[in-house]
């Protein structure tokens, strides 16, 4: 008889989720290829679909809401222009496919702050390879990168330019299924289906911007507004539960 | 003879049910496609479970600008479908594909278009006011929206699923790159929170005044003077 305490207290929760969504979304925006996460809320009912079939009645309606998943949501953020050499900004879809680790392992990331390593690789602003291994010769000069991916560069006193590699980008039939594992790199999860991989510029595939960065696409204004709305959702839940509270303490004293 | 208090008393448990539903609504404040319930409080309603009543306003729409966010204005429902054979109704637009490219509902759902499950090749689709997907020029799949023949047969089953005994045709915009809001109203939900709570406190002064009564009755009547 009190499922109000415990539909308010889950009401609290989901609240105090979405706000730490929401920081976790502020605190990034300054972060290049970072995709803002957004919380799906769902209500709780008091029945299953199953038994609701059967034609049972609920004594209660709900059992109060709960977060059914938290997922980034893939939308371009906007290009930011550095002139950067290895600044690669990814327009439309696809990811990076990055090493990680000495096992193997591969990750996703759509932060193109590329850089070449010691032994002439590039690899992301963390130092992880690129999982083509391209590698750039050390006396390669005015190198290009064109929208479909090929490395132009002069080697040594040629004048002509020759390609050194072709930059591919791997989609995902259910981007927004990749788990973020922090660092701008997203793992791969049984729900997005497998990397296919492709050249930038083919149809499914977006398109490489040298001299760009991929923004954050965190939209200030829209994540104040669901951070005003999260603090007073989670007043009124807050006030239901000192209700519930009120009118249990009445219950209590019937009698007085 | 009918006991005046546990007849008082009744009324307070249709008071704490009503403050089940009234928190119920109130915790999906932000819940994406939720309908506020009321539960309809009369004569009848303080005898055993009230009737309850799905609003069928619309929510506000909340731009998102993500191609597969989509929120229905009007009177209609999105079509999910759990696997089995059962479908369900939904407002809830946070669509999005699974590993196979079928369009799927936030709890991994599929939404039903006018041939079934809707398969797509990528998210970057446009979506019509009429919910014909298209695809380029294309027309590659169309919703399937249904309106509700008799908005009390509307039973809310959580996971923003409802289910009703029949369906009629949808009158029903789709907007692409928005949701819908939940419709609870929190000054609405915050006024009766109030009239609960003074009506619980009305019940209790009535049963205490009524177990005053009956004290004095059995302390007083026949004492001598």
């Amino acid at each position: 008889m009190i499922e109000a305490l415990h539909i308010a207290a889950s009401g609290l929760n989901s609240q105090q989720q979405q706000i730490d969504v929401i920081s976790n979304n502020l605190a990034n925006m300054q972060t290049p290829g970072y995709k803002r996460s957004r919380v799906a809320f769902t209500d709780v009912s008091a029945l299953t679909p199953a038994q609701a079939q059967q034609g049972l009645a609920a004594n209660q309606l709900g059992a109060g809401t709960r977060i059914s998943e938290t997922a980034p949501v893939m939308i371009d953020g906007a290009l930011q222009q550095t002139g950067n050499t290895w600044d690669l900004a990814i327009q439309g879809a696809g990811f990076f496919e990055i090493e990680s680790g000495e096992d193997g392992g591969r990750l996703y990331t759509r932060a193109g702050q590329l850089k070449v390593d010691n032994d002439g690789y590039l690899v992301t602003a963390a130092g992880h390879r690129l999982a083509q291994g391209i590698q750039i010769p050390a006396d390669a000069t005015h190198i290009t990168v064109s929208s479909n991916g090929d490395v132009h560069a002069q080697l040594g006193s040629d004048a002509k330019d020759s390609v050194v590699g072709n930059l591919q980008l791997v989609t995902f039939a259910a981007p927004e299924a990749l788990r973020s594992v922090g660092g701008n790199n997203f793992a791969v999860t049984p729900d997005s289906g497998d990397p296919v991989v492709g050249k930038p510029g083919d149809a499914g595939f977006g398109t490489l911007s040298q001299g760009y960065v991929e923004g954050s696409n965190v939209d200030l204004v829209g994540e104040m507004s669901a951070l005003v709305l999260a603090q007073r959702a989670y007043q009124l839940n807050a006030r239901v539960l000192q209700a519930t509270d009120q009118i249990l303490d009445t219950i209590n004293n019937l009698n007085r | 003879m009918s006991d005046p208090i546990s007849s008082i008393a009744r009324y307070l448990s249709a008071d704490v049910r009503a403050l089940g539903t009234l928190s119920q609504n109130v915790a999906n404040l932000t819940t994406p496609g939720y309908r506020a319930v009321q539960r309809a409080e009369g004569f009848e309603g303080t005898l055993g479970a009230a009737p309850t009543r799905v609003d069928q306003r619309d929510g506000a729409l909340i731009q998102t600008g993500r191609p597969l966010d989509l929120a229905l204005q009007g009177q209609g429902f999105f079509q999910v479908s759990a696997g089995d054979e059962q479908v369900f109704l939904t407002r809830a637009g946070q669509f999005s594909l699974d590993a196979s490219g079928r369009l799927v509902d936030a709890q991994g759902r599929a939404v039903l278009g006018a041939d079934g499950p809707i398969v797509l090749s990528s998210s970057a689709v446009t979506i019509g006011e009429d919910g014909a997907i298209h695809d380029g020029k294309d027309v590659v799949a169309q919703l399937a929206l249904v309106d509700v023949a008799d908005g009390a047969t509307l039973q809310p089953l959580g996971g923003g699923m409802y289910a009703a005994s029949a369906t009629a045709d949808a009158d029903v915009r789709v907007h692409q790159g928005a949701l819908e809001g939940s419709n609870v109203d929190p000054g609405e939900e915050m006024v009766r929170l109030m009239q609960l709570s003074r009506h619980a406190s009305s019940i209790q002064h009535a049963i205490s005044t009524y177990h005053t009564a009956l004290v004095a009755g059995i302390d007083q009547i026949g004492k001598d003077s």
